[in-house]
């Protein structure tokens, strides 16, 4: 083991560092387009020369950076903590105690795969700059730093545990998603139609530009239509319809399958494990007495496969509000046994016990204040306008869907504790649980708008490390019970556990 | 075990719970001088804008109204808040209110303190008054930040939350 001596990463970190600096720039380019612009101004003006001059200087500059940055990356694998130099400019040393490591994760992007090297991230609770990010290490030094910080946390004399298995050794294996999983997951997902919107609103800033008539979508469907005879007309554009459905759920599927292939969840004495990815390749451990929240979604469509996907949260830094391992698809067979392994099992009666006890006048208020009152704005002014019957008919629609949507995520409301845990539900359409145990309580929230004090009403925010549950409309008898039940847990329970 | 005395969880609530403490009166007058400086600045501002000729669409007396009436209200706000402003300490949790019209609590159970701080900016210097910070792990939406309270009081709510820190480690 190469232990007490200091050690460069591989120069493949390089990309790792070109990447870092790439994004830096992006994240401060009104800073760096000012030296250019003073460069460019200063010669003569903008033309394509100088521009490319300007452009190569700066990738220069960035290579430079970055190898810099390489050679002046050093780590030492200590017998209790690991000690990282770096920077250009400014140079830091971070000692990270193994004891204190949360997780240790890697990624491997397809470069990394063929040069058999991997990205190290090493994640620490607490409110600091406390995570160590190690680019290309061999594999060797990975499987050390993970031996060291399995020993530190078992509390084995290092000296005796040189044979001591690492934690992939004696893991068992949970979960592993096969091809037909990973279509369920596409098919349920709905970041294709996030992209779609994204998409649109590009082409829709696009389509205000003088661009030629032949970039227009509009203009090639459009011509494709009227190429066909009248009756065919209102076919052709369900055909439309139906072909960018299908190629929405196509690309769904792609991105599942990319960041979900060969799926795989293992668990040992102390850590939960995943491994995923077709292209980039994901492993991440959480330890089991570090996790502080589980949250729990299930979708229309998820429903109907009868999977639902899983988030479970450990307490995060100061950059991430928590740092969570996800899991795409369960169904209830491996969600009984997750919920064993993450010590929540209470969780699947509590279930039966979640009735909505948030008061309806939620239903009633959310429809007045979202619904009523713009309707009402909407017909104000279209009156003048001559245009009271349209405007009538939109506030109607408006009006319904208000009152359906707030209706049904009324009926999902709810939260409860169990003698040991505390659990949330909302929702419209899809269900999402949040739970976590009581004695995690890191503080409580109540709020009370006038409306709420006149009928007795709060609204309940319980805040864990890893997130908040919060309800609102709860009766006031409700909610302090609720309050003293998760404040009773965590004023008898110690730190972090 | 929890010591859930002198205030009971029902009683957070309530305007007229017993053991609420209210902030030190020289808050309020940090509040007023604060607001007050910022009132004197806008208007210093928009003084030195018209002076300079500026073309502006509203009339001089006009933008000086409109910043005598923001910091009217502003004042108005500083007094009736700091009304419905209170801390209260038990062995167990520290819990802070405020808000005239939206009235919040915040209960943060002391074993689950990470640590505490106290800070004064240039005014509350001057005022005598300190910030007492409580830090909780995770992303920061369980600390609690009690403003406008006496250097001595403080102090004593630090010391003693920095005790049930130790206790419960």
């Amino acid at each position: 083991m190469s232990q007490q001596s200091w050690q460069r990463v591989s120069p493949f970190a390089v990309i790792f560092f070109l990447g870092q600096a790439l994004t830096m720039i992006l994240k401060n380019l009104w800073q760096a387009a000012l030296p250019a612009g003073a460069f460019l101004f200063s010669t003569g003006g903008i033309t394509t020369e100088r521009l490319s001059y300007l452009a190569a200087v700066g990738f220069a500059v960035t290579v430079v950076y970055a190898v810099a940055a390489w050679w002046n990356t050093r780590f030492q694998l200590a017998a209790t903590e690991i000690i990282l130099k770096s920077g250009v400019f400014n140079r830091r040393q971070l000692n990270l105690e193994y004891a204190n490591v949360q997780s240790v994760n890697e990624t491997q992007n397809v470069i990394y795969r063929l040069s058999n090297v991997v990205d190290v991230q090493l994640d620490s609770p607490g409110s600091g700059d406390r995570e160590v990010k190690l680019p290309a290490l061999k594999p060797a030094v990975v499987r050390d730093i993970r031996r060291l910080v399995e020993q530190q946390k078992a509390h084995v004399d290092l000296s005796e545990s040189e044979d001591l298995a690492l934690p992939e050794d004696r893991s068992e294996r949970v979960l592993r998603l096969n091809f037909a999983d990973l279509i369920r997951i596409g098919l349920s997902s709905n970041r294709a139609v996030v992209f779609l919107a994204i998409l649109g609103s590009a082409y829709g800033a696009l389509a205000t530009q003088d661009l030629p008539v032949s970039f227009s979508i509009d203009y090639w469907i459009g011509r494709w239509v009227r190429s066909l005879p009248e009756a065919q007309w209102g076919p052709a554009i369900a055909l439309i319809v139906l072909a960018v459905i299908v190629g929405l759920m196509l690309l769904s599927v792609i991105g599942a399958i990319i960041r979900f292939y060969g799926f795989e969840l293992f668990r040992d004495a102390s850590t939960l494990r995943t491994r995923a990815g077709l292209l980039t390749r994901y492993t991440q451990a959480l330890a089991l007495v570090k996790i502080q929240m589980l949250s729990i979604q299930r979708g229309l469509l998820q429903q109907l496969f009868g999977i639902a996907s899983l988030k479970i949260s450990q307490i995060g830094s100061a950059k991430q509000a928590s740092t969570s391992m996800q899991i795409p698809a369960v169904n209830s067979d491996h969600r009984g046994q997750l919920l064993d392994d993450v010590g929540m099992r209470p969780f699947e009666a509590a279930l039966h016990q979640l009735i909505p006890r948030v008061s309806f006048r939620l239903v009633i208020t959310r429809t007045v204040v979202i619904g009523v009152l713009p309707a009402a704005l909407l017909i104000a002014l279209a009156v003048p306008e001559g245009q009271t019957w349209e405007a009538l008919q939109v506030a109607a629609v408006w009006l319904s869907l208000v009152t359906v949507q707030a209706y049904l995520s009324w009926r999902k409301l709810g939260m409860l504790t169990t003698n040991k845990l505390l659990v949330g539900r909302r929702g419209t359409l899809a269900t999402y649980w949040r739970l976590f145990e009581n004695h995690k309580t890191q503080a409580i929230h109540i709020k009370q708008s006038p409306f709420q004090r006149r009928r007795g009403l709060v609204t309940l925010g319980v805040t864990s490390a890893a997130g908040r549950i919060r309800v609102p409309y709860l009766k006031r008898d409700d909610a302090d019970e609720i309050a003293r039940d998760c404040l009773e847990a965590a004023s008898s329970a110690t730190k972090w556990r | 075990m929890r010591d859930t005395s002198p205030v009971t969880i029902s009683e957070l609530i309530p305007e007229a719970a017993a053991d609420w403490q209210s902030l030190a009166n020289g808050h309020v007058r940090e509040m007023v001088i604060s607001r007050t400086i910022v009132a004197t600045v806008s208007s210093a501002i928009f003084g030195v804008i018209h002076y300079l000729g500026v073309d502006s669409s509203l009339p001089m007396w006009m933008g000086f109204a409109v910043i005598a009436s923001v910091y009217g209200l502003s004042v108005w706000h500083a007094f009736k808040s700091f009304k419905h402003k209170g801390y209260a300490l038990r062995n167990s949790e520290i819990l802070y209110r405020h808000g005239i019209w939206w009235r919040s609590a915040t209960i943060i159970p002391l074993s689950r303190a990470q640590h505490v701080e106290t800070e004064r900016g240039p005014l509350e210097r001057q005022l005598g008054l300190a910030k007492l910070k409580v830090f909780t792990a995770g992303s920061g939406a369980g600390d609690l930040e009690i403003p406008g309270l006496e250097l001595g009081e403080a102090e004593r709510l630090r010391a003693f939350v920095v005790k049930r820190i130790e206790e419960t480690v």
